[in-house]
């Protein structure tokens, strides 16, 4: 047994412009952190998917004291997206006046220490 | 969840007899310096002599990271002068101490020992020589390494990320939050334990440097140093120790679902509510029966969350239970009058044990100018990185 999705996989569809989801095959509850068994009700049956990458802003945050992981200089900002279906996700933001609600789509994905970090804008 | 029988023990209840702390603020010495000042101090506290222990619980989070020291318990052990201890180090982020607090009084009740040191340590100020970007970058280590620290999500923006979600509930305001740094300065000011010791007006929290929208400089606890300590014992050595002590009533802990974007409502702390909802069951009161409470306010806006997810304020109300003064110290529910992480101070690994030191000695009546008149029933709440783990621990006095 293993985590339905394994980290470098969700990286390499990211690369390629792609989210992937994990559903879970019993009860239908989607995250794209993957999970071993369903925390909704203990599944251990997933199903993978590629969703298409645009979600609304369900939170967000100028952060104008940033530590030293970033690749910008600060002011940025980070929010968490909700895609269709309920999975959300925690992106770089890009544009002002953002406001919860907002629908916005991924625009690219870069890398930070290793690992893509996804960037959505409004649509 | 399951239910644990316990076989072969006689299950007691525990008390705390003794507690220590530091000053908190900046200190330019070592982890085991300070932890050995906390610990002394809880031990002449508590009346036992230290070759009375049975064990060491220690929370500390940065050691390793940030002084250099792994394997800090053996070594805090050694130089508080009681190696040969069992010692256990707790690592749970900010609820470390609690967390460590929590496995001594399971221990004791469990009949496996009777007298416990517990304790927390932590160095995170200026004085530790690194700059406020890498002690950010430390600090962000809580959060997921995958999904949230190479977005560069601060621990200031985390919080930020669930403040704005509360606040587009219309659960409170910018001015709220801000009433919750004067109020917690305003006891910090009559501490002289606390980091900061200042009293402020909203105007200054309002017109502070921004940190991670919508929070600003004095919506955030201090990066403080410091160490704690409590003996924890068996009630019924307490007894033969002195005629009043306090008695752990409850102590349970929640985990919450991480990284943050997967709690099911990010504006709401759903592990604060069930380890509250748990630890009022366990002791067989609620929340309108507590007299004083210290909770994890290591932003201005998390006190409020914590107020409505232990049932102190219904969902909503938290805001006008600081603005109309029933949370200020002279109010109907006294919270955090030590000052709280927000002015007190939050030296991360240690914080935990110093809500259990504030309530004990509001239980005991020694906190001179900012005593809770009466106090009987206290409450701790603390609370882990970003979200994912929180303690309840409910205290009373044992007379």
């Amino acid at each position: 047994m293993s985590l339905p999705t394994a980290f470098d996989e969700y990286n390499e569809a990211l690369d390629a412009g792609g989210i992937q989801v994990n559903a879970c095959k019993s009860c239908g509850y989607e995250s794209v952190t993957p999970r071993g068994v369903c925390p909704e009700c203990y599944s251990d049956e997933w199903a993978v998917k590629e969703i298409d990458p645009v979600g609304t802003v369900y939170t967000h945050t100028k952060i104008h004291v940033a530590g030293n992981v970033t690749g910008v200089e600060a002011p940025f900002t980070v929010g968490v997206i909700e895609f269709d279906g309920g999975a959300r996700l925690t992106v770089r933001l890009r544009g002002e006046d953002i406001e919860i609600g907002d629908e916005v789509e991924l625009i690219e994905s870069i890398e930070i220490d290793g690992k893509r970090v996804p960037v959505f804008q409004d649509r | 969840m399951a239910t644990l029988l316990l076989t072969g023990y006689d299950m007691k209840d525990a008390n705390v007899i003794g507690v220590g702390m530091t000053d908190f603020g900046e200190h330019d010495r070592t982890l085991p310096e300070l932890f050995t000042d906390a610990a002394q101090t809880a031990i002449k506290d508590a009346g036992v002599g230290a070759e009375n222990l049975d064990a060491l619980y220690l929370g500390n989070t940065f050691a390793g990271e940030i002084d250099g020291q792994s394997h800090l318990g053996p070594v805090a052990a050694s130089y508080l002068g009681v190696s040969g201890l069992p010692v256990t180090r707790v690592e749970d982020a900010c609820a470390s101490s609690s967390n460590a607090f929590r496995q001594a009084v399971l221990a004791v009740e469990s009949g496996r020992y009777d007298t416990v040191l517990v304790g927390g340590v932590e160095r995170t100020s200026a004085a530790t020589g690194y700059d406020t970007a890498e002690r950010t970058t430390e600090f962000s280590r809580a959060a997921d390494a995958q999904f949230e620290q190479p977005l560069g999500l601060t621990f200031p923006a985390a919080f930020a990320l669930v403040t704005r979600r509360a606040m587009h509930q219309g659960r409170f305001t910018k001015r709220d939050m801000a009433e919750v740094a004067v109020k917690n300065h305003a006891n910090g000011a009559r501490n002289k334990r606390a980091h900061l010791q200042n009293e402020i007006n909203v105007d200054d929290v309002l017109e502070s440097p921004t940190i991670a929208e919508p929070l600003q400089l004095y919506d955030c606890a201090p990066f403080t140093d410091g160490a704690t300590a409590v003996v924890v014992t068996s009630r019924e050595r307490a007894t033969e120790l002195s005629d009043e002590s306090v008695r752990v009533v409850a102590t349970e802990q929640r985990t919450g679902r991480t990284p943050l974007h997967d709690k099911p409502d990010m504006g709401w702390l759903d592990a604060v509510e069930k380890a509250g909802l748990a630890a009022f069951e366990a002791a067989d009161v609620g929340p309108g029966d507590v007299d004083v409470a210290e909770v994890h306010d290591c932003f201005s806006s998390a006190e409020l969350l914590i107020t409505e997810a232990l049932g102190f304020a219904e969902r909503g109300e938290a805001g006008t239970a600081v603005s109309n003064g029933r949370t200020a110290l002279d109010g109907e529910m006294p919270v955090n009058p030590s000052g709280g992480l927000k002015a007190k101070g939050h030296p991360v690994g240690a914080t935990g044990c110093a809500q259990i030191v504030e309530i004990t000695e509001q239980l005991r009546g020694e906190c001179d100018n900012r005593q809770v008149p009466n106090a009987r029933l206290g409450l701790t709440q603390n609370l882990g990185g970003d979200f994912g783990s929180a303690v309840v621990t409910i205290l009373e006095v044992d007379a």
